[in-house]
């Protein structure tokens, strides 16, 4: 177990504290979808260590995994490489896949539960996404349940103004949080998208990005190496803490061939 | 009796490789050497061997060209990308042009043609170039002679010359940007036609979709520059690819002279696709004309970077070494196409000396 996951990271990696809200940043170039890999992996597994140890009572915790960019097929090939079976982990009401990308925009009404690609959200309207995620919630029938919703600033983007203003994204978001263990969110953080604010566009995303970084506990961002690319360097990655000023740390880390991610400090 | 119990036992056991012999079937596809997804060609074999070890464009993947300037190389390569679609038989989705971008379309090169320039032109490097960069040449034209072997993967195109319909087995569709009506965004009827065709298509029918210049004021009225126009289009082409993962695939071209890459709309749209490039035009002198053909060959027309590659940064790496960022430059001829190099200055003694040389030489000997 400890060497699929990185053992510098492992500490930020495990079930997150009750209430909790951990933030998992990118940019382009420096995905961030290995690290939710890794996340999920450590979540679901520690569950069934804890089963094998007697000392542990606790159920075992689930995940309910929403994907604005991505579908259940990438997923799941990315679980596989590390020994994890999602289908099998779903059906056990462990897992429990939200489905926003492919059927979002099409226009129809509430959410659809498909065998292979999960609940798919037919509409990008909160009140029917919402009921959807809950769905997903109550789909998920062990213990502490984790919330992880990949790229939500994405659903920002492409509805704007109009349709689902920032201000209710983040209701909607504080209502799934009361519903779940804790929380995990991964933002795209590119400088254009932050920096200038001079659009609409970029300043609901940095409303939204800024208010959730600063209300996580524990920031995990990815950028590029910023002296250029090496072989064997994928990217960096810093942690942030808040309450553990003493706990940041910068690493460097690479992703190889066969999925494997080595994180390691500067210099080794 | 007892045959037909076999039967249904290798049945089972035969679903897995049957699939898989029938993608290999389709025509212009091939699994990938690194990890072999199916992959389809660009129809320009530089580009497809930069694609992160995969040697072709991952089929379901998406590849954003940009480029800066007036210049249209983009375009050329998404008509080198239409043409080889339809000499494979694939269909060919266009929006925003007309019926008149598939006259546009180049032709094959005859075999013998371009086999004759190929030895010509490498045997005439090999004298001019110095031995250290001659290993740079062969680099710079990887496996053209095996993509030609048995079966064309990626066909080589002759831009002066035009498609003819004889070889062009694949549907032709397009979309025009501006329609007769205004008020239905050119991006929605794109959508549901492709959705359309998709779905009445047999299932190993392949898809290209091809959008040239998205955004351009020429093409697009301006309600399609609305920032939540243009993104919902991408995240519904994002979901068509991965609804028909084997089936699609879609380049398209955006001028970032318009729209800067600073500004947080482009970041978005390149975050929605799977693979970014740039094309960057040198200045070219245009008091040089096409003559000097000797030093304006080895010239780069312009440098080509990549931001992102499909499926390679979507895992967050992958095959080492297979993604350098080194600096790239393409030029561009009618006979071989577009041709993406790693950037080197070109030897200033070569180049100069035998130019420069006789006309240092008779200056003098005028002024005398």
């Amino acid at each position: 177990m400890s060497n699929k996951i990185p053992s510098l990271l492992e500490q930020h990696l495990g079930l997150p504290e009750e209430a909790s809200l951990t933030i998992l940043t990118n940019t382009l170039g420096a995905s961030s979808n290995w690290l939710v890999l890794r996340f999920l992996y450590s979540i679901l597994q520690s569950g069934r260590g804890a089963d094998a140890g007697v000392s542990e009572k606790e159920a075992s915790p689930g995940v309910v995994f929403l994907s604005f960019m991505r579908d259940l097929a990438f997923w799941r090939e990315g679980a596989s490489r590390l020994g994890l079976d999602l289908d099998s982990l779903s059906r056990a009401g462990k897992f429990s896949f939200v489905d926003g990308l492919t059927g979002l925009l099409s226009g129809g009404q509430g959410s659809e539960s498909t065998a292979d690609r999960g609940r798919v959200l037919k509409s990008g309207k909160l009140d029917d996404m919402r009921r959807g995620i809950e769905a997903a919630i109550t789909d998920v029938r062990s213990g502490p349940k984790v919330l992880i919703v990949d790229q939500l600033d994405e659903l920002l983007a492409i509805f704007g103004e109009e349709d689902v203003t920032g201000l209710a994204l983040e209701g909607m978001l504080l209502s799934l949080r009361e519903r779940v263990h804790a929380t995990v969110l991964t933002f795209s953080v590119d400088d254009p998208l932050l920096r200038s604010q001079g659009t609409s566009l970029e300043r609901s995303h940095a409303a939204l990005v800024l208010a959730q970084a600063h209300a996580a506990d524990v920031i995990l961002s990815l950028r590029m190496l910023d002296t250029g690319v090496a072989k064997d360097v994928s990217g960096v990655v810093r942690v942030t803490e808040r309450d553990r000023a003493e706990a940041s740390a910068e690493y460097l880390y690479h992703v190889g061939a066969d999925g494997n991610a080595k994180v390691f400090e500067r210099g080794t | 009796m007892s045959f037909r119990k076999r039967n249904t036992v290798i049945g089972i056991a035969g679903t897995t490789p049957e699939p898989h012999r029938a993608k290999v079937s389709v025509p212009g596809t091939r699994p990938s050497p690194h990890d072999g997804r199916l992959t389809t060609s660009t129809g320009t074999s530089s580009l497809d061997q930069l694609l992160a070890g995969h040697a072709g464009l991952p089929m379901g993947t998406s590849l954003l060209v940009e480029e800066s300037g007036t210049t249209d190389f983009g375009g050329i390569l998404l008509r080198y990308f239409a043409a080889e679609g339809l000499v494979q038989g694939h269909c060919v989705h266009v929006l925003g042009f007309g019926d008149h971008w598939r006259r546009e379309l180049p032709g094959l090169a005859s075999e013998s043609r371009s086999k004759d320039s190929n030895s010509s032109k490498s045997s005439d490097s090999k004298m001019k170039i110095a031995w250290r960069y001659e290993a740079l040449s062969s680099r710079a034209t990887p496996s053209r002679d095996s993509a030609e072997g048995i079966a064309p993967f990626c066909h080589t195109f002759d831009l002066s010359a035009r498609l003819e319909d004889s070889v062009a087995q694949g549907q032709f569709y397009t979309t025009r940007g501006s329609g007769m009506d205004p008020t239905q965004s050119p991006f929605r009827r794109f959508i549901s036609d492709i959705t359309a065709r998709l779905k009445s298509s047999p299932p190993t029918s392949i898809h290209r979709i091809v959008i040239p210049s998205i955004l351009s004021p020429t093409i697009y009225p301006p309600s399609a520059c609305r920032p939540q126009e243009i993104l919902q289009f991408l995240h519904h082409i994002r979901a068509l690819l991965r609804q028909f993962p084997s089936r699609v695939v879609v380049m398209m071209t955006l001028p970032v002279s318009l729209y800067p890459r600073s500004t947080g709309l482009v970041r978005r749209a390149e975050l929605l696709c799977d693979g970014v490039v740039e094309m960057i035009p040198l200045q070219q002198q245009p008091h040089h004309p096409v003559d000097r053909n000797s030093s304006s060959e080895n010239k780069a027309q312009g440098l080509f970077r990549i931001h992102s590659l499909p499926v390679f940064h979507e895992k967050g790496g992958g095959l080492e070494g297979s993604w350098v960022k080194e600096d790239m430059s393409f030029k561009l001829s009618a006979s071989s196409g577009l041709i993406i190099t790693p950037y080197s200055l070109p030897p200033l003694l070569d180049d100069e000396g035998p130019s420069n040389g006789p006309s240092n030489e008779s200056k003098p000997k005028l002024d005398f």
